[in-house]
């Protein structure tokens, strides 16, 4: 089993829901409360990834963030280094790849919120910042952790996205998916059986866990989900 | 100048109705007024602008030499700042938050000052023994409780109840409004109460705002608007079912004489009420004959002469509301409204019997 490829892509996923956890909960919040007319616009840009093949993703991904590139030119200023081929360019693509897998359980999540608990709250005297972390997250918590973890199980997955920007380096961007697929090209089957029924298994307990929590959570909070 | 919330302002809904409110309550002086209306006519819209969870599009909300919102100057000062207590209809507790946590919501300060505060309103409100417990583990009636503490806590000036007692079950709820009347009445802050149960309105109020179709009819005492409705919109909503205020004055034989402004009815005594007791005295509309053309003899004891005051078609029937010293409702076919050519004016004669003259302790 090629453990390096599988600590990579675990700490690519980890890494990947952290940044949407922090990235994604202002965008969702803002998706579910903003009575903006033209919002439907962003809502179609952040499910673009849901429908665009992987590699056509990769490919522009890879465009912006070459050295030529103005968003590339500023990542090599800013640290003398380059993002294709990196596991900060890989964790870039990972972002945009999975955004809407996190943004929209997040953003379903807030939408459930009843509106009249936010209200008194506000009546209450308690700000509107403080009313968010103290009602409006709280009650989000299931749709906020179903989108962790959504994420997450997706960035496991990811092959086409990380062959495009990421290629195939050990160590530093041979995410597990890449590895099978090498394993398969080398007609070395017990290898890739082995490491595919290991992300499986993963896949399969990160799920259960998930519905399970959501499941208890459900029942004492009448109000969310 | 007198220390008075004055309203005047109008919110018009995109593409909707509007709903305009112009009136002036004293707000250094503890009482009770009753938005009364049915459902749709603005009452919620009305007690959301005061609370800043509107913001109405023209005209102005002062409170004492506070504005709170003014149209044409451009202020609107958000709810946190308005120290108004909301009550909502479903009582909005914060579900992930335990009985304690929804109290102590609002307060601030050392932890043990607002546990001291907490702890005091659990108290008056009878909460002891529930602190840990979670809303959806508790009664309907406790989580009104919960909802009133909740909103006191922070001290407010102003107190906005939105449909207090609908989402009790007809038990609790008679039980829960005398329950509520209590405690407003202890209470020195001004409530505005929003329902559209005349039952509650009479039983709470002191005052009463009649609203229909996004505008204030008529502006008096609860008992003087309900008896002497200012006009026929107003009879019409007051009208929709007879509950209004009385006095036992004598108890014989089983039956109790009933004062209700000038007309005495008589009711069935069923053992339960005391001479000199106040009463709501509620009457079915579908428990009273009308009758024209002199008197005749049957059974029923009460025998009203008055006028019609208005007629409301309900599908094959027709609802008719006659002033006999009350507005009093009467559901008749039309077939039966035609052939005793009821229009508004006509004198008529209304006949109740002693067993449909309905007496809540009020």
């Amino acid at each position: 089993m090629d453990w390096v490829a599988i600590m990579l892509s675990v700490r690519l996923a980890a890494w990947t829901s952290l940044v949407l956890f922090l990235v994604g909960v202002p965008v969702a919040y803002w998706l579910a409360v903003s009575p903006w007319r033209f919002k439907f616009l962003v809502e179609a840009v952040v499910a673009l990834p849901l429908v665009l093949p992987p590699t056509v993703l990769g490919f522009y991904i890879l465009l912006a963030v070459s050295p030529q590139s103005p968003l590339g030119a500023l990542y090599l200023d800013a640290t003398g280094r380059t993002l294709p081929f990196s596991f900060q360019g890989l964790l870039l693509a990972s972002v945009l790849y999975s955004f809407p897998f996190a943004v929209q359980p997040f953003a379903a999540a807030f939408q459930a919120v009843d509106r009249r608990l936010v209200e008194a709250s506000w009546s209450l005297g308690v700000s509107r910042p403080r009313t968010f972390f103290r009602v409006t997250l709280p009650l989000a918590r299931p749709g906020i952790l179903a989108g962790i973890v959504l994420s997450f199980a997706h960035t496991l997955g990811e092959f086409g996205v990380v062959l495009m920007v990421g290629g195939n380096l050990p160590g530093v961007t041979r995410t597990v998916s890449v590895s099978i697929y090498d394993e398969v090209q080398a007609l070395n089957y017990a290898a890739a059986g082995q490491t595919s029924l290991l992300l499986l298994g993963l896949s399969l307990v990160v799920l259960a866990f998930t519905y399970g929590l959501q499941r208890r959570t459900r029942s004492s909070w009448p109000l969310s989900w | 100048m007198a220390f008075e919330l004055v309203a005047d302002f109008t919110k018009q809904y995109p593409g909707g109705p509007a709903v305009s409110a112009r009136f002036a309550i004293a707000a250094d002086v503890p009482s009770v007024t009753v938005l009364f209306g049915p459902s749709g006519s603005g009452k919620t819209t009305i007690l959301r602008c005061l609370a800043g969870l509107e913001r109405p599009d023209r005209g102005s909300i002062h409170f004492g030499d506070e504005t709170w919102h003014d149209a044409a100057r451009g202020i609107c000062i958000p709810p946190q700042a308005r120290r108004v207590a909301y009550l909502f209809q479903e009582y909005a507790l914060f579900p992930h938050l335990t009985v304690e946590g929804n109290i102590g919501y609002g307060l601030r300060g050392p932890h043990r000052v607002r546990a001291g505060r907490v702890a005091e309103l659990a108290q008056m409100l009878g909460l002891q023994g529930l602190e840990r417990r979670l809303p959806s583990q508790i009664s309907g009636g406790q989580r009104q409780r919960v909802a009133l503490a909740r909103a006191l806590a922070t001290e407010p000036r102003l107190l906005l109840l939105d449909e207090p007692l609908s989402a009790l079950d007809a038990a609790s709820r008679s039980l829960l409004r005398r329950e509520l009347r209590t405690f407003l009445s202890h209470l020195k802050i001004p409530t505005l109460v929003v329902t559209h149960g005349r039952t509650e309105a009479l039983v709470l109020g002191d005052r009463m705002l009649i609203v229909n179709g996004g505008r204030i009819l008529q502006d008096g005492l609860v008992h003087e608007v309900f008896r002497r409705p200012g006009d026929l919109s107003v009879a019409e909503i007051v009208g929709v079912e007879t509950v209004v205020p009385g006095r036992i004055v004598a108890a014989s034989e089983g039956l109790l004489q009933v004062e209700v402004g000038a007309v005495r009815l008589v009711a069935a005594d069923f053992g339960r009420l005391e001479d000199g007791a106040e009463v709501m005295v509620s009457i079915r509309a579908e428990e009273v004959l009308l009758e024209r053309g002199g008197p005749s003899r049957t059974s029923a004891r009460n025998h009203l002469e008055g006028r019609v005051l208005a007629l409301v078609p309900e599908g094959p029937l027709v609802r008719v509301v006659v002033d006999c010293g009350f507005p009093l409702a009467a559901l008749v076919t039309s077939l039966a409204c035609d052939e005793l050519e009821l229009a508004p004016g006509v004198p008529v004669a209304c006949l109740v019997k002693a067993t449909a003259v309905h007496l809540i302790p009020g």
